[in-house]
């Protein structure tokens, strides 16, 4: 990936287009990402299983990408890491 | 000059007018944690005040992607590199002298009027105005949707990201100590005594642009049709309840009611002639910016005071966040990530009515799980948030757990 490693020039009228903007050391921004995307609909009450879905379904980008990129049991870590005690949503069918 | 006390500065600060204070002050939560992106917001603001030509590249509502995206570009960067001019490195925050009443410290640094006047400007505040260019392509190249056909469905095989973004949704921020209004030589701005919100006055406006240079936001909008500047209106016949639909009720603005992604709750704040807030826990923006502090000013340091107070992202490096928000945003992302009873009863009260709730109560649910935050366990409850109107009225009730509806595999969309 070094060579898409191009910092930001002033001159630039886009200059802080297609750059990379990086953390602290250490710091990896898919996975707080992803983590936040699970707590988030955790606490709204969603079952796993529901959550998981947005990572499967390629339709769904952002949380698509973090899936393709890591792996299937990298997203079941995070999830059994946040869900404890996983809600069970009673879930109606149209 | 005046001095006026900034309580998000904690201390007093130069500023062109003496201290008045509004009854009531127009203001709002934004979550950047839930937004989407969707710009349904924008739409609805465009679609309501913003149609008519000489009006295309006015976004009185826009959502930028950070750190790349800004509307007019580079707006805050721009800003924040003429602050660090007029007052090399001296930026900075006293954390130590936080108390309720500032609770995110003081500010040593110098704002847009003090750092104005550092530099033995005329002006009365620092700022500049955007290049037509720059007003022109909001998200140019920040989110470019593709069309693509089923066939392709399939994570992007181009060079993927792998960094950090978060959407940041700006509108004027009604603010307390408006640099609009100090910048205007003409007096064509002023702030409403009855609710905060910041108009420009048409008929006296003569089009000089000082406010579109002096807002550090820049959310003023020169009209080169007309040759006079507009900005957010803060939708204030809903405000007043003088709008049809709302039937002598207050009422949340366009972009407010529209946010599908449940982001956006606004209100009114009761302010005492002193410009402090009046104590009121069970208002749920005055839970959330003063009893909880989840919700911060953008780039208080500015110094005007802003009104609209964000719920930070909390996967952003905190440099970023310090810069953006102040010293409150890893006291306000470690309680809104592991949120008290109370606060994720609040949350869900976020686009539930288009009536303003100036009330709400907790009716304590069953628990319905745990879940691990930072290494603690978080109890989940089925709590049921209630919330009243300004005559007492229950115009809303909503549990934690909202009803879900599984609409099938043969909708493409479905989850
Ligand atoms: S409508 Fe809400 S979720 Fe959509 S972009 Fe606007 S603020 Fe974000
Ligand atoms: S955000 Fe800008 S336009 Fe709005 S009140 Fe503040 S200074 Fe004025
Ligand atoms: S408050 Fe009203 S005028 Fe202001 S940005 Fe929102 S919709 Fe537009």
């Amino acid at each position: 990936m070094a060579e898409f490693h191009k910092g930001a020039e002033a001159e630039d009228p886009f200059e802080a287009m297609a750059v990379f903007v990086d953390g602290p050391p250490g710091y990896d921004g898919a996975a707080a990402m992803a983590r936040a995307f699970i707590e988030e609909y955790a606490m709204m009450g969603w079952p796993r299983e529901r959550i998981l879905r947005l990572f499967e379904n390629p339709r769904y980008a952002g949380t698509h990408a973090v899936y393709h990129q890591r792996g299937e049991a990298f997203i079941h870590s995070l999830l059994d890491d946040v869900l404890c005690v996983a809600p069970a949503q009673e879930v109606r069918h149209a | 000059m005046p001095d006026v006390y900034n309580w998000q500065l904690g201390r007093p600060m130069t500023y062109r007018f003496r201290e008045a204070h509004p009854k009531w002050q127009f203001a709002a939560v934004f979550n950047i944690n839930r937004c989407i992106a969707c710009q349904t917001c924008t739409m609805a603001c465009k679609s309501t005040w913003t149609f008519s030509e000489g009006q295309e590249h006015m976004w009185w509502n826009n959502v930028e992607t950070k750190p790349y995206g800004g509307y007019p570009h580079h707006w805050d960067v721009n800003t924040l590199k003429l602050l660090d001019k007029a007052d090399p490195g001296g930026q900075k925050w006293d954390g130590r002298t936080a108390t309720p009443a500032a609770p995110y410290g003081q500010f040593t640094g110098k704002t847009i009027f003090e750092a104005a006047a550092a530099l033995g400007k005329t002006d009365e505040a620092i700022g500049y105005l955007p290049t037509d260019d720059e007003w022109t392509a909001p998200n140019i190249f920040e989110d470019t949707p593709r069309n693509r056909r089923e066939s392709e469905l399939q994570a992007t095989s181009l060079p993927e990201h792998r960094t950090w973004f978060f959407y940041l949704q700006r509108i004027c921020n009604h603010c307390t100590y408006p640099a609009c209004l100090a910048a205007c030589p003409r007096n064509a701005i002023y702030k409403r005594p009855e609710d905060g919100i910041v108009l420009i006055d048409e008929q006296r406006c003569r089009g000089y642009r000082k406010c579109v240079e002096q807002c550090p936001y820049k959310k003023p909008m020169f009209r080169s049709t007309t040759r006079v500047s507009e900005k957010c209106i803060a939708c204030y016949p809903r405000i007043e309840g003088t709008d049809p639909i709302s039937e002598g009720e207050p009422m949340e603005t366009r972009c407010m009611s529209a946010c599908v992604g449940k982001i956006r709750l606004q209100g009114l704040i009761e302010v005492g002639a002193d410009g402090r807030w009046a104590v009121n826990p069970d208002n749920p923006l005055y839970y959330m910016v003063r009893e909880e502090q989840v919700a911060l000013p953008l780039y208080p340091q500015f110094g005007t005071e802003p009104n609209i107070y964000y719920i930070p992202p909390r996967w952003v490096p905190r440099p970023y966040l310090h810069q953006m928000f102040g010293p409150g945003a890893d006291a306000a992302i470690e309680r809104y990530a592991a949120p008290s009873r109370r606060l994720q009863a609040v949350l869900q009260l976020f686009r539930t009515t288009q009536r303003i709730v100036h009330r709400f109560e907790v009716v304590n649910g069953h628990k319905i799980g745990e879940m691990n935050v930072a290494g603690k366990t978080m109890e989940l409850f089925n709590d049921t948030v209630v919330g009243f109107d300004r005559n007492g009225k229950e115009i809303v009730r909503q549990s934690v757990m909202e009803p879900l509806h599984d609409r099938g595999p043969k909708y493409l969309n479905t989850i």
